[in-house]
């Protein structure tokens, strides 16, 4: 599976948070009208403007399908109706706020923008969301031969969801005023196909593994990547979110990149954590390949909370 | 009814969030739907939500609402026709 | 589209409404002709008492007590009622040995809603401070990993979230999947529960009928709200002889597809909703004359059935037999277009076709009129399932008889 064409909005700063790493905002006036702009919350435009941005810039002349993935959605409108429903004692409620809420906002809009009548698909599944974006898209290239897919993820953050994560102890303790897990959000658009020419790079290899069939998923993630052979020329891109984490959790894989002499970096600094944060890994595994950087292999060693964690191999074309 | 007029441009404004729009640009007896400002069905349901909220008349059909919604001075009529117990 | 000479077979489903639980209880009551649907109450709403609903008449600890089902594995109302049809599905195809090879494809809408708006105000208030897995069940796809977690699945976990198409293209997803030879088994489906924040929603659309809903009269004026869940065991048809499971219908065709024409209104000219039907016989390797019946979306809203009954028109023509089942149901979000499958394999099964109630007048544009008696020994054959989301996801689906 080839990635044509990438186009994201994330924070990437490493300097400290207020309340959580909070996305970019490009602009996107090139792509809506003044009377769209009003109803598109940061999410949806952000979402809708990427996946725009993104179609024009991988050359694509059609699409056989447009399919997405969050890992909570539009918590901000979903907060918000909940809050009016409270305050306006369950009448007078805005159409407007609810229609936001749900989850396939960004892929109605996305459709009617592009024009397409295709195959059209929101997956919202906590942390095996971006595996199973990519599943689907997989899915339609094997469908259609020389199909050509827009692939999204979108997370937004808000103040009370980070709240109840940093109460609940879900975001670990509290050190030096910042507590051991910072979380994030952000938005990222690829163009898919099997199509060499014109590409970025090859997704050659993506796997998930959970515990909630009864197995070890940090058991499995490691000896999935002892079973592999990587040349030295491969960075891998882990996904900790502390010190703490990147021995406790990667700290098998660390041993094998010791023992092979190979490159790593991590990626949580910069976007922080949510459900769908390996797309901010893909962006960045693009990017290497794409700037001769000395490698043509990126390996993503990823996890989200306590259940499930992703693998994905990409290369030069 | 002037006044009323005015204020209800502002709300409006508000309501929708028509950012770029003063009380100025919204013209009193064009139509709000279809062409002048081009609104569609959400903001007319918004636009009863405005009525309910900041006037106290709730519209319960929507097609009722689109007579009453036809342009910002066939609201302020509405609006006072209903305070005044009609 | 090539087909393969292995088939997408149903072995197993399961199915908790409005209409009862499980599948005999299911379509049992829908042969009736009654309406269960009932006014709404015990949603701590003001609108208690007030809407005709699709109300499932137990309470959540009611549920899990007369189920026994896990209580920590079950702590919302969309969780139970998954859990519910999930086991009776399983139990039914005798699947529980071949958990190791099921992939799970789900679908909800509000996930755990129910259970997150009961305690949002003292959680803003810091009068309650939830849990990790309080967190968690607020998410869509809690549903899914609860069940996989409870069942050991070995394949891999789906949930898909598209409006009311949502359950519809988790069957979608699970029929590709099986005939891509990427798994064997797949169990999909769908599970929304009743909740004030959706119950508001739907108000503030201003498209929720007081009274019974009236599927493609003239004189409609929106829809019941319901809850439910249904799921289907899809299953290779080698796979399946290999350990003697018979197919309850077969899954013959599908289609999904985005309209382009407005965010939350179907093209009155029925184009999104024709592209869906279209397609999906295409897929099947049908023709249009060997539908002989349409299990309708028909929420009862303006511009769905008028949409609808358009495109059914254009399609198929005014001989059509179709109806609405949400008259029996309401609408149940996410899980309508895998009760409406699970119901249409039992009129397949039986051979017959329920009565749409409430109907007086055909729509003028279309001039359709829905099958309004009770039907049977027609010779079902091929049934085609409409479902149509928000935001223009149209999605059809096709089971037929299993000879």
């Amino acid at each position: 599976m080839y990635i044509h064409s990438i186009y994201s909005a994330f924070t990437e700063s490493t300097q400290p948070v207020e309340v959580y790493k909070k996305m970019s905002s490009p602009d996107f006036s090139d792509i809506f009208e003044k009377n769209e702009m009003r109803r598109l919350s940061p999410l949806i435009k952000n979402g809708v403007g990427c996946g725009i941005k993104a179609y024009k810039d991988s050359n694509f002349t059609y699409l056989n399908g447009i399919i997405t993935g969050t890992g909570k959605g539009s918590i901000s409108k979903i907060e918000q109706f909940l809050r009016d429903i409270d305050t306006y004692h369950e009448s007078a409620l805005n159409p407007g706020i609810f229609i936001q809420s749900t989850h396939n906002t960004i892929n109605g809009q996305l459709g009617l923008k592009l024009g397409y009548n295709t195959y059209n698909m929101t997956h919202v599944n906590q942390g095996f969301t971006f595996n199973n974006v990519l599943m689907d898209a997989q899915l339609i290239l094997s469908e259609k031969k020389e199909g050509q897919v827009l692939a999204g993820f979108f997370e937004e953050n808000t103040e009370f969801n980070v709240d109840i994560h940093q109460r609940s102890g879900l975001s670990g303790n509290l050190k030096n005023g910042e507590y051991e897990i910072i979380w994030g959000e952000g938005v990222s658009f690829f163009t898919l196909s099997n199509q060499t020419e014109g590409s970025l790079s090859k997704i050659n290899d993506f796997k998930s593994f959970t515990n909630l069939n009864g197995s070890d998923h940090w058991r499995s993630l490691n000896e999935y990547c002892k079973s592999k052979y990587f040349q030295s020329d491969t960075l891998f891109l882990l996904g900790s979110n502390n010190e703490k984490e990147l021995s406790s959790h990667y700290g098998e894989i660390l041993e094998l990149l010791n023992n092979n002499n190979l490159q790593f970096r991590t990626f949580k600094n910069r976007c922080g954590e949510f459900d769908t944060s390996s797309s901010y890994a893909l962006k960045v595994a693009v990017e290497v390949l794409s700037k001769n950087e000395g490698y043509s292999k990126v390996i993503i060693c990823n996890h989200f909370k306590d259940y499930v964690n992703q693998f994905v191999e990409i290369s030069l074309p | 009814m002037e006044d009323l007029i005015n204020k209800l441009k502002l709300e409006i404004i508000e309501a929708l969030n028509l950012q770029d729009h003063s009380p100025e640009d919204i013209d009193t007896d064009a139509p709000l739907f279809g062409s002048g400002l081009g609104l569609d069905s959400i903001d007319s349901l918004e636009l009863m939500v405005l009525l309910e909220r900041n006037y106290g008349i709730k519209i319960e059909d929507p097609r009722k609402g689109r007579e009453v919604l036809e342009s910002v001075r066939s609201m302020a009529r509405f609006i006072q026709s209903q305070e005044a117990g009609a | 589209m090539i087909i393969d000479r292995s088939e997408v077979w149903v072995t197993g489903v399961g199915i908790i409404s409005s209409l009862g639980t499980g599948f005999k209880e299911n379509i049992y009551n829908i042969k009736s002709g009654q309406s269960p649907l009932k006014i709404l109450q015990g949603l701590n709403s003001i609108h208690d008492g007030k809407y005709i609903v699709g109300q499932i008449p137990l309470t959540d600890l009611e549920l899990i007590q007369k189920h026994h089902l896990d209580y920590d594995e079950n702590l919302n109302r969309t969780s139970i009622m998954a859990s519910i049809a999930f086991e009776e599905c399983l139990t039914s195809a005798n699947a529980k040995s071949f958990v190791s090879s099921i992939t799970i494809a789900c679908a909800t809408t509000v996930g755990g809603m129910s259970s997150t708006e009961s305690k949002f105000d003292e959680i803003i208030r810091k009068e309650y401070t939830p849990d990790a897995v309080f967190i968690d069940e607020m998410d869509c796809g809690n549903m899914g990993r609860m069940l996989q977690n409870q069942y050991d699945t070995g394949g891999e976990n789906f949930t898909i979230s598209t409006a009311c198409s949502s359950a519809s293209n988790s069957i979608v997803l699970g029929g590709r999947l099986i005939r891509s030879g990427k798994s064997k088994m797949v169990i999909a489906g769908g599970s929304d529960s009743l909740s004030k924040f959706v119950l508001n929603g739907f108000l503030s659309l201003k498209n929720v009928d007081k009274e019974a809903c009236r599927p493609f009269d003239a004189s409609r004026s929106g829809l019941n709200l319901g809850e439910g869940a249904a799921f289907l065991l899809l299953e290779e048809s080698e796979h399946a002889r290999s350990r003697n499971a018979k197919p309850l219908a077969i899954l013959k065709g599908y289609c999904n597809v985005n309209e382009t024409y407005h965010m939350t209104g179907s093209s009155p000219d029925g184009d999104g909703a024709l592209l869906a039907m279209k397609g999906a016989v295409e897929n099947s390797g049908l023709t249009p004359e060997d539908i002989d019946f349409v299990h309708a979306h028909g929420t009862s809203t303006i511009d769905n059935d008028l949409a609808e009954s358009v495109a059914l028109n254009k399609l198929f023509g005014r001989e059509i037999s179709f109806a609405s089942s949400k008259c029996y149901t309401g609408h149940t979000l996410a899980a309508s277009g895998a009760i409406s499958s699970v119901l249409s394999i039992g009129m397949l099964d039986e051979d017959f076709i329920y009565p749409a109630l409430n109907f007086n007048e055909p729509i003028p544009e279309s001039g359709l009129t829905p099958n309004i008696n009770f039907m049977s020994d027609t010779g079902l054959k091929n049934v085609m399932i409409n479902s149509f989301g928000f935001g223009g996801n149209n999605t059809s689906l096709i089971f037929s008889k299993a000879e």
